[in-house]
């Protein structure tokens, strides 16, 4: 019987001693998870500081402390420590009372844009991500050390913006946001860049389907809007608030190409349309894509003939009316919704 | 070498830039323009202008007219149905008394090897009966769904319906070939997830995979049946008029795969918010009719869906026969239902359904056997083919009314789907978050609904 008693004693002893390991192994751990969140926090607002001071310089501006204040909305305090922690490893110096990246800082911005661009890019081809939303899905990963494998191997160099990944910024290039050039009508531009940011108007911007590396002309220019003309033959009203989003640049040489298929475009302008806009059994030819027609979407597009010069027409609507709509392509019968035929530019034949 | 390597690195590089975006559809582009002037040159289109062409033209007008869509879509969707269901029975029954011969061949043959009485009854009441009973149920009605649907899909007439539907489902976010993963849902709910392969934009496909569920599947065709027969049709008509009975027993299943496909479109909308930072796309392609390839069909349907649900049903089946012969060995199936009983209460069911519900993971199958043996209290799965004695039994045994039935009725449509159906949606996702969502969100969508129809709305009848 005492033996017994003994015995739950030990037990218990043995099972106290037990407890309190645990306790200190998961103290040990919480405490390493918030000194690595901590850790974490800090590198991001390190690394924004950094882009942030980076693209400052692009655009040939001062900055002060509380310029970075205002930008990273962090309490003085905590962002003296950060900004001496940056000054430790050399990456910032002071220029009187302005801040400046050196050389190293200049170099680690760069990689952050990079892998920002990078990451950009892979949502936009191979992912369904919506292209809105690819901006801040971007703006978070970009600080994770691990990089997808896929991603890091994607030899791509070009941004869903229109930048180049591996090059400068947007600010360093001698080019004009759309509102700047209001006394240049009739004239070829290419658009280059497209601001991601605020969100609101970028998205605006994608529902006009605007994309980088599209040719404009403006035609017009209203009190508050300008009209311009695409290569894929839209003519589009844009206001001011989003046209200081776009980013635009003439062309040194003359392109011969884009002025012959401008001239075809202003000839037929009548005859252009979208695919959805057609009637039945209307034949029609295809010019173009849109941009926002990306990843496995347009993968397929492509596979089933939707190129440039491809003849289309629509052959019936459905039992619910004409969204989805079948139409012919080099004789196969495909289905698309109304938003999708609605990227796909045609020109209508005879 | 090296440096030429370099070289063209740098030349590609510099391509990329100029051409941007635009350089895969270029490629692709030209691809397409020398195809079209080789094949310019080898290959003669016939002129669609033949009779032929003309048929299937006003053939496929009239699938896509509205009148012609609906009559299509219905009469299909019946006659496959009620072959099934009519064809059905009868091979089970056969399969039924198959298996029994095989079991009395193995209880000698466990006599003669002198095995413990306690492990032959665990491996034949236990084991043996689960599975034989697993199969016997659920084998039949797949060997004649799959062949009739996958006969109508060698046609080319589903993709046509599924056209026709993508207004609906576009209207909740989703894609309208899920109306095919649907139907196929009629025959096997696993197989109707095996079957969203065929939605190629990973949102929808989710979405179909999630939502499958709330389409009654074979297995829960007899309960559906059985119910509206014996508890809800004496309700309007009287015994002597089996005509009216008929209709209005028809009537209360149609309703009941109705409320199942507007739990389909109200889940879909809200997943579909939930994911919205996915974007869809939508590609279909119509192909011309042909005629069906027999050899093709029974490979598909028997190779790749039927068996392929069976190896798994059988695999989930053992442990819970195991499960069951535990139970029914520890006599522990009192004590459970009367643990569950509160519980059940409150939703209109009572412990019994539950427990019967719980055997049933596997199988939908064994729903009604299940809840007979455990209010006649026997041993082992009870199989009665008439349904004046089912009726009995569940009303005299589990006080049973035609409120009950309604309860039941829901459950069975809304409520999780088969351990079979949560292994493939584990196989096809590839990821738990999304198995335990598709487990939990129909159990919690079943209960909360029979909450508040149970006792807002029967109690008070």
């Amino acid at each position: 019987m005492i033996q017994k008693k003994y015995m739950y004693n030990d037990i218990r002893l043995i099972f106290i001693i037990l407890l309190f390991i645990l306790v200190i192994i998961l103290f040990k751990i919480s405490a390493k998870l918030i000194k690595n969140r901590k850790n974490r926090l800090i590198k991001e607002k390190k690394e924004d500081i950094l882009k942030f001071l980076y693209n400052q310089a692009e655009k040939n501006q001062e900055t002060n402390f509380e310029k970075i204040q205002l930008f990273s909305k962090l309490k003085p305090e905590k962002l003296m420590k950060i900004i001496n922690i940056l000054l430790k490893e050399r990456k910032i110096k002071y220029d009187k009372e302005n801040i400046k990246l050196t050389n190293d800082g200049v170099k680690e911005a760069q990689e952050i844009i990079e892998k920002h661009r990078k990451i950009e890019k892979y949502l936009f081809e191979s992912t369904s991500v919506k292209i809105e939303e690819i901006h801040s899905i971007a703006e978070k990963e970009e600080h994770s050390n691990k990089l997808n494998i896929e991603l890091a191997n994607t030899y791509q160099c070009i941004d869903p913006h229109g930048d180049v990944i591996k090059g400068q910024g947007v600010h360093s290039f001698s080019i004009l946001k759309l509102t700047q050039n209001l006394d240049n009508t009739n004239k070829i531009f290419k658009i280059i860049h497209i601001e991601d940011e605020p969100r609101e108007i970028y998205s605006k911007i994608v529902q006009l389907d605007i994309a980088p590396f599209d040719y404009i002309k403006i035609k017009e220019i209203n009190t508050n809007s300008i009209k311009i003309i695409t290569n894929r033959g839209q003519l589009i009203e844009i206001d001011f608030i989003l046209a200081g989003n776009i980013f635009i640049v003439e062309e040194e040489n003359k392109n011969e190409e884009i002025e012959i298929l401008f001239n075809e475009i202003e000839e037929n302008f009548d005859l252009i349309s979208t695919l959805d806009k057609l009637k039945i059994n209307q034949k029609a030819k295809i010019l173009g894509l849109s941009f926002y027609i990306r990843g496995e979407e347009k993968r397929r597009l492509l596979e089933l003939g939707f190129v440039r010069n491809s003849l289309v027409e629509p052959l019936y609507n459905n039992m619910l009316g004409d969204d989805p709509r079948v139409y012919k392509i080099k004789n196969t019968a495909i289905a698309l919704r109304k938003e999708q035929a609605q990227k796909i530019y045609v020109q209508k034949l005879n | 070498m090296g440096k030429n390597f370099e070289d063209i690195i740098k030349k590609a590089e510099n391509y990329r830039v100029k051409y941007n975006n635009t350089f895969r559809d270029k490629i692709i582009e030209d691809m397409h323009q020398q195809i079209s002037t080789i094949l310019a040159d080898v290959i003669q289109y016939k002129e669609t202008n033949d009779l032929l062409g003309k048929i299937e033209k006003y053939v496929d007008l009239f699938l896509t007219s509205r009148i012609g869509g609906i009559l299509v879509l219905t009469i299909m969707l019946s006659t496959v149905l009620w072959i099934t269901l009519s064809g059905a029975g009868y091979i089970s029954s056969l399969l039924g008394s198959f298996f029994e011969y095989i079991e009395s061949g193995l209880r000698k043959f466990f006599d003669f090897l002198k095995i413990p009485e306690l492990l032959t009854s665990f491996l034949i009441d236990g084991v043996y009966k689960s599975v034989a009973i697993v199969v016997a149920v659920m084998l039949p009605p797949m060997t004649i769904f799959f062949p009739l649907f996958t006969f109508l899909e060698d046609l080319g007439l589903l993709p046509r319906i599924a056209l026709n539907m993508d207004k609906i489902f576009k209207s909740v976010g989703a894609h309208g070939n899920q109306s095919l993963t649907m139907m196929v849902g009629f025959g096997c709910n696993a197989a109707g997830v095996v079957s969203t392969r065929i939605i190629k934009s990973p949102k929808e496909r989710l979405i179909a995979i999630l939502t499958n569920n709330f389409m009654p599947c074979n297995g829960r065709w007899p309960l559906l049946i059985m119910i509206s027969t014996v508890f809800l049709a004496p309700l309007v008509a009287s015994n002597s008029n089996p005509l009216v009975g008929s209709i209005i027993a028809s009537t209360a299943l149609v309703l009941s795969v109705f409320i199942g496909l507007v739990f389909t479109l109200i889940i879909s909308l809200g997943l579909s918010k939930f994911l919205k930072s996915l974007g869809s796309f939508y590609i279909l392609e119509i192909p011309p009719f042909r005629k069906p390839n027999l050899l093709r069909i029974i490979y598909t349907s028997i190779i790749d869906r039927t068996v392929f649900v069976l190896a798994r049903a059988v695999y989930m089946a053992i442990p819970a026969g195991i499960f069951v012969w535990i139970i029914n060995h520890l006599n522990l199936s009192k004590t459970i239902t009367n643990i569950l009983d509160p519980f059940g209460k409150l939703f209109g069911l009572d412990g019994t359904i539950i427990l019967s519900y719980i055997i049933a993971l596997p199988a939908n199958e064994v729903v009604i056997p299940a809840l007979l043996m455990l209010y006649t209290n026997s041993k082992n799965f009870v199989e009665i083919e008439q349904l004046q004695s089912i009726y009995q039994i569940l009303t005299v045994y589990g006080n049973w009314d035609w409120k009950t039935g309604i309860c039941v009725m829901l459950f069975s449509i809304l409520h999780n789907p088969c351990t079979t159906t949560i292994l493939t949606i584990y196989k096809e996702t590839q990821s738990l978050k999304w198995t335990i969502i598709a487990t939990i969100l129909p159990l919690v969508t079943a209960f909360s609904t029979l909450f508040i129809v149970y006792n807002f709305l029967l109690k008070h009848l």
